[in-house]
């Protein structure tokens, strides 16, 4: 291990200018990097928090001899149905009149006799709204409810809902697309930085082999100089991130639409973190291994001046 | 120790560096190679170093066959040997002490067996107070008896050294050649390559005189 530091310092001493550049460009890939995987972490976790209050609501036909209590019984007993609760026309009016309160008190209607609103069942599913595939389980009870005797519509606010399902989807689809194209690139980049260590260093190369160093040991200080690379540069980019994210999230609490949103928004845990220092360290890694593997063969010397 | 057996040895033109050489070295031999630039010289050192392989005959050196070697044995192949050249081949950023070590230290000895034989080589060689200086702070004698250190701290039954003073002055060229001697005459089997004929004339061992690519005499 002290070989390998030392080797690893009089790289940096040595191509000072080289390995800054490569440490900045890498670092700011991973940055980005950090940067769609934190998004696409806070959308889900938004986007769960808000399935947990996903309500299917049920208008009720305005019929006098419907059997509400028959009804409700039903639709309780359905599987994916966790609870169901009656709100009948006076109820529906008093929340209509309270959300309306404040923002247009002259349409405030007092009248109960004149009541437009209907009878209705807010009813609670079980399955969270996560993704696409629970939008889909959705749909198919809310498709099924509405085909009951005495059910006139269901709503679950169906534009929105679809429409974020859409986004979050395409968030985390377009999120790994991004993430694999830039993990990729890091691959070349190590592998560009390694290179070039090796072949500032040709001559050492040669002589290690003159005195019999094994293809193992002339191979190992590379991929270790780019273990250790990919690693420090995963540590900068989620500093870098975090402070964009805290940036971020304080620019967003101060929204009075968005305030409740900044609440939900949430870093990386310590263990998400370690994975990512040694994911990024892996790459490094890996980017060296695939670039030493074809360049010393225990014969370069005669490949060399003479 | 070293045997050449019909070897011939063709690059692309074709150009025929080396030419039907044969000849045998036995053990604590020293044995001069000579002839003039472009003779072959550089071309059968590296072929007894490992660099290079014949393009037909057979190679065996230290009980190895030069052709059957590939890139994972190879490297035990070379700690059997001590290779000195004409350009030293020095770490530049490493200190006397750190490349007399090299081989010792690629091996995985322990440090403090490494450390004691550095130090007992560059006592011998009179280099004990400079064992922390780097090779551009000496000058170029004493780099080539660090290279020599280097060459024979792992104990090699066979030591070449092509040109060894070719970048000396006469009495460096002596000096290096008297260390040499001395090496022999501990057992190592010494393979010296030069094309400076005084002094081979004044050290009186058997020569093999290359030509051509061809070997036109053998004093043995």
């Amino acid at each position: 291990m002290k070989n390998l530091m030392s080797s690893y310092a009089r790289t940096w001493a040595q191509h000072t200018g080289i390995q800054f550049a490569t440490l900045s460009i890498l670092s700011a890939t991973l940055t980005v990097v950090a940067i769609v995987f934190v998004t696409s972490f806070n959308v889900n976790r938004i986007m769960t928090q808000w399935g947990t209050d996903i309500k299917l609501t049920a208008y009720l036909e305005d019929d006098k001899d419907l059997d509400f209590a028959l009804l409700e019984k039903k639709i309780q007993g359905m599987d994916s149905v966790k609870a169901v609760e009656f709100v009948g026309k006076e109820r529906a009016l008093q929340i209509f009149n309270n959300q309306l309160k404040d923002i247009t008190p002259e349409f405030l209607n007092e009248d109960l006799d004149a009541n437009p609103l209907p009878n209705s069942f807010e009813i609670t599913l079980k399955e969270q709204i996560k993704n696409s595939e629970s939008y889909e389980v959705l749909t198919k009870q809310a498709s099924l409810i509405s085909g009951f005797e005495g059910i006139e519509d269901v709503s679950y606010g169906q534009s929105w809902l679809k429409n974020y399902s859409a986004f979050v989807s395409g968030v985390t689809t377009s999120g790994v697309v991004v993430i694999l194209i830039l993990l990729v690139g890091s691959l070349f980049i190590i592998g560009n930085s390694i290179r070039s260590s090796i072949s500032s260093r040709k001559e050492e190369i040669e002589i290690l082999e003159l005195v019999g160093a094994t293809r193992f040991s002339i191979r190992l200080p590379f991929v270790f100089e780019g273990f250790v690379t990919g690693a420090l540069t995963s540590a900068i980019g989620l500093f870098i991130c975090f402070f964009l994210f805290s940036w971020a999230k304080a620019i967003i609490s101060q929204s009075a639409v968005l305030a409740r949103l900044s609440e939900t928004m949430q870093f990386f845990d310590y263990s998400f973190i370690f994975l990512f220092v040694l994911g990024g360290a892996l790459i490094g890694g890996l980017g060296s291994f695939l670039t030493v593997r074809g360049i010393n063969d225990g014969w370069s010397a005669s490949q060399g001046a003479n | 120790m070293i045997q050449f057996s019909h070897v011939y040895k063709t690059y692309l033109g074709p150009v025929h560096a080396l030419r039907n050489i044969e000849f045998e070295i036995d053990k604590g031999e020293f044995v001069f190679l000579t002839g003039p630039s472009g003779a072959g010289k550089t071309t059968l050192f590296r072929m007894i170093s490992a660099y290079d392989k014949p393009s037909s005959g057979v190679v065996r050196v230290s009980g190895s066959s030069i052709d059957e070697l590939n890139a994972n044995t190879v490297a035990y192949f070379r700690r059997k040997i001590g290779v000195v050249f004409q350009d030293f081949k020095l770490l530049k950023d490493r200190t006397l002490a750190e490349n007399v070590a090299l081989p010792l230290t690629v091996k995985g000895h322990p440090q403090e067996l490494i450390d004691q034989k550095v130090n007992e080589l560059l006592d011998q060689l009179g280099l004990s107070h400079r064992k922390y200086q780097y090779p551009a702070q000496i000058s170029g004698g004493e780099q080539q008896r660090v290279a020599i250190a280097r060459a024979l701290i792992h104990q090699p039954g066979v030591l070449i050294a092509d040109e060894p003073t070719g970048n000396l002055d006469p009495q460096l060229s002596e000096e290096i050649m008297d260390l040499l001697e001395s090496v022999n005459a501990q057992g190592t089997t010494v393979f010296v390559a030069t094309h400076d004929h005084e002094l081979v004339r004044r050290r009186a061992k058997r020569v093999i005189e290359l030509a051509g690519g061809q070997i036109v005499r053998d004093s043995r």
